[in-house]
């Protein structure tokens, strides 16, 4: 018996819209240019960061991005940070219609998103905290008086990690089943089986599944390069980017999603007491097992040899770079595994499985097998 | 055969105790958690007075497990560590076990909520104005310096560490998510870790969240919003007034709670004690505005029969509804127009009541220390108390359990939770 999402077990779901807002591009034209050329994105880092000290030169940034002419309410774009700007562009244009579809009932209509942990633009709080410092520091009666007004009274609004799932359900009317969570490039990945779930049991009627993140401000960059990140030969292209993809029932022969496994390796510093040496904390072996479980989900006579698509850091190898090309998004990575096997299915006319697998930082995997419907 | 989720473990750190029984009673007896916020620091000029403390707190609670987060003064994770390990060792007996039980395998899972970043005022001084020139921009050579050198402040903002260190000490192999959907994100993280393992999915997993914003960027932001009660005429205990007429804004507070749900067939076969049963969830979007619900609040509605439906229930199968019940003007009148939509009015609507007038608002871990509470409702056979409910509002039309716990055997629950961005979810909680 399959033991993942149960897939195989409700109707089948097919993809039937993609929306994309990455270095290479702004939306799916783009996007279908971009591979078609194979150039590399990325570009030198913008010169407001480019400080001598941060080692950081290159970075993916989405190009000549600008919210006002691209999303479809102006007086909202100050509430959103730049992934939340563009997630909500790239959900927008995966769901296609325009204006919204009102024959579907907003109940049956679900959103779920991986986001990244970016809560806010740099600079937010930077003049309130000053004129909040005394000469014996942080000075409580300032901060919660007069430094407020320094402050935009929305910052909490505009930093809420779910404002992608917000802004677009607003939009789109949507009023369904939904979740937003964090498990880095997996997260994407994670959100694609959830809503595959809820659409192969009945809950819902259409979905959008993907994801939106910036690794492009100083409050990520900094930790970054304190850690190493942008260090060595296999240093860190941070990057921004977010895709989605539209959900439905689908029929047989229709380009869908067939299998999902996620899992967990634990990495990074070794800090818990009692556990000096975990056996299990493989992220290849791991890998293994959850491809082996999303397989299991396929129907055999949709098998075959699978073109494999792979986020930043996972194991094994890749038919195809990405992020040499796009650099790492964060989050976003998984996402962008969205378009680029529909690119791979509609552009290169690949015609077997297509298998995606995206690893998080913290050692979250998540794999899904696409292909024909049965 | 339908897989059955019981909860097997219970974990609390709340501002009624950080002991299971210890909270048990205080939610019996009616008491509060709040206390003047003069007593967790200075700010004066902030007009809220009170918080819900979680009380008497020392990382050493945590004994050897304490070590990772030591100095690191991250007070959520904490209270999630603290919450996850009394769960297990409630479920498995220690957490030993609970490792050796689940070490490297799939089917044992993790869905865990947390909040936004926690600041304290050392880690402003210490973190953030170090990197700051006097016009406010960046100081690089500063902020190169601080980091290059290792500091106990970095990365503690993390809003995974919990998820992170929890899954290094059980080696649980399965999946692990961190929910982000807001105040709704404890509820959604139960809910969707027991769905996990009634669609077989997962055997067993551990479900929660964890949250502290009783710092000085928590605390602000709130206000700013005009979320918390500015009320000064009355003890930091009686600010929190959920459905009351007089209700002007949610009190702040902090916890974690985390439950071990366990498909009920393993369960039973190894004798574990089962606490209830996670029956359903409801989730939804308010496609409104993104601070505040509509009036008549549908969202809530959706989330509800969404939770009705996976039970099996029909509305007149739920005999007590923990609320969200903030105590802001709006969610209370919108949360009552919702039980009255679903529930065919005030004749139709069973008991409700909000625990946050003794607990304040847990933010992201709300709807998971709400849960647990319902748990030891069930339990012990009462309903939790609307504290400070001395002259409801007409326009909530409740039954809202004023004051005082009633002794009352119920056997079915919904726990709603609802959060900024129009996010909703509604828990169905059987007994056991």
């Amino acid at each position: 018996m399959s033991q993942g999402l149960m897939i195989g077990k409700g109707r089948g779901v097919a993809m039937t819209g993609m929306g994309v807002a990455c270095p290479a591009g702004i939306g799916l034209n783009a996007f279908r240019d971009w591979w078609r050329a194979g150039r590399p994105a990325v570009t030198r880092l913008l010169s407001t960061l480019d400080e001598p000290w941060l080692p950081v030169d290159l970075a993916g940034e989405v190009p000549d991005w600008n919210p006002k002419k691209r999303l479809p309410e102006r007086k909202s774009i100050k509430l959103m940070n730049p992934a939340v700007q563009l997630g909500t562009f790239a959900a927008m244009e995966a769901w296609g219609v325009d204006p919204p579809d009102t024959t579907l009932p907003p109940e049956r209509r679900g959103i779920w998103v991986g986001c990244g942990t970016s809560v806010d633009e740099d600079n937010t709080f930077n003049q309130a905290i000053l004129d909040a410092l005394g000469d014996d520091g942080f000075d409580m009666k300032r901060w919660g008086g007069p430094s407020q007004d320094l402050l935009n009274p929305l910052w909490l609004v505009k930093g809420l990690t779910n404002n992608v799932l917000a802004f677009t359900a607003r939009y789109l009317r949507a009023m369904g089943p939904n979740d937003n969570f964090e498990a880095g490039a997996a997260g994407p990945l994670q959100a694609l089986g959830a809503a595959c779930e809820a659409i192969g049991s009945g809950r819902l009627d259409r979905a959008l599944a993907g994801g939106a993140d910036s690794l492009i401000r100083l409050e990520d960059l900094v930790p970054l390069a304190g850690i190493g990140a942008f260090d060595g030969k296999h240093s860190l292209v941070p990057a921004q980017g977010a895709a989605f993809v539209r959900l439905e029932p689908g029929a047989s022969g229709e380009f869908g999603v067939l299998g999902f496994a996620s899992g967990f390796a634990p990495v990074g510093p070794r800090e818990v007491p009692h556990v000096d040496a975990d056996p299990h904390d493989s992220v290849g072996r791991v890998l293994e097992r959850l491809r082996a479980h999303a397989w299991e989900q396929v129907p055999p006579r949709s098998r075959g040899a699978a073109f494999r698509i792979r986020g930043p850091g996972v194991p094994g190898g890749t038919d195809v770079d990405l992020w040499a090309a796009l650099g790492d998004p964060g989050a976003a990575a998984g996402a962008l595994l969205l378009p680029a096997a529909w690119a791979a299915r509609s552009i290169d006319k690949h015609r077997g499985p297509i298998e995606l697998a995206a690893l998080g930082p913290r050692g979250d995997l998540a794999v899904a097998v696409l292909g024909e419907l049965p | 055969m339908t897989r059955e989720v019981w909860v097997t473990g219970i974990g609390l750190a709340c501002p009624l105790g950080v002991d299971l029984e210890t909270v048990a009673e205080a939610q019996r007896e009616g008491r509060s958690g709040a206390v003047s916020l003069a007593d967790v620091f200075e700010a004066p000029a902030l007009p809220v007075q009170a918080a819900c403390v979680v009380p008497d707190w020392d990382v050493d609670l945590l004994g050897d497990d304490a070590a990772p987060l030591r100095g690191r003064d991250d007070r959520k994770t904490e209270f999630g560590l603290h919450a996850a390990l009394q769960a297990l060792r409630a479920a498995f007996g220690d957490v030993a076990s609970a490792r050796e039980a689940g070490a490297g395998d799939r089917r044992f899972g993790m869905h865990l909520a947390s909040g936004l970043v926690s600041a304290s005022v050392a880690d402003t001084e210490a973190g953030l104005l170090r990197r700051l020139t006097p016009d406010g921009e960046y100081d690089f050579a500063a902020a190169e310096q601080w980091m290059r050198r290792p500091s106990p402040y970095r990365g503690r903002h993390l809003t995974d560490r919990a998820n992170h260190l929890l899954a290094r000490r059980l080696g649980w192999a399965g999946p692990s998510l961190v929910n982000h959907a807001a105040c709704a994100a404890g509820a959604t993280a139960i809910g969707m870790a027991a769905r996990w393992i009634r669609r077989g999915r997962c055997d067993v997993a551990l479900a929660g969240g964890f949250e502290s914003m009783i710092h000085p960027f928590g605390l602000l932001s709130f206000q700013m919003l005009g979320a918390l009660s500015e009320r000064r005429d009355c003890a930091p205990a009686e600010v929190s007034r959920p459905f009351d007429r007089t209700r002007d804004g949610f009190v702040i507070g902090e916890g974690a709670a985390m439950l071990v749900l366990e498909e009920g067939e393993r369960a039973r076969r190894r004798g574990a004690r089962c606490f209830g049963r996670i029956l359903g969830l409801g989730t939804s979007l308010d496609s409104h505005r993104i601070t505040a619900p509509p009036e008549d609040g549908r969202g809530a509605v959706v989330a509800m029969r969404g939770a009705l439906a996976e039970a099996g229930w029909a509305p007149s199968d739920v005999e007590y509804i923990n609320a969200h019940g903030t105590g802001t003007p709006l969610n209370d009148k919108a949360e009552t127009a919702a039980i009255h939509r679903v529930f065919g009015g005030r004749a139709g609507s069973p008991p409700v009541s909000s625990s946050k007038s003794a607990l304040g608002h847990t933010v992201a871990a709300a709807g998971a220390v709400e849960a647990a509470l319902v748990l030891l409702a069930l339990r012990d056979g009462i309903l939790p108390p609307t504290l400070n409910l001395n002259d409801p509002d007409p326009e909530c039309d409740l039954d809202c359990v004023p004051r005082r716990a009633r002794a009352q055997r119920v056997d079915r629950v919904l726990s709603n939770s609802f959060g900024f961005g129009g996010v909703n979810a509604s828990l169905a909680i059987g007994r056991a």
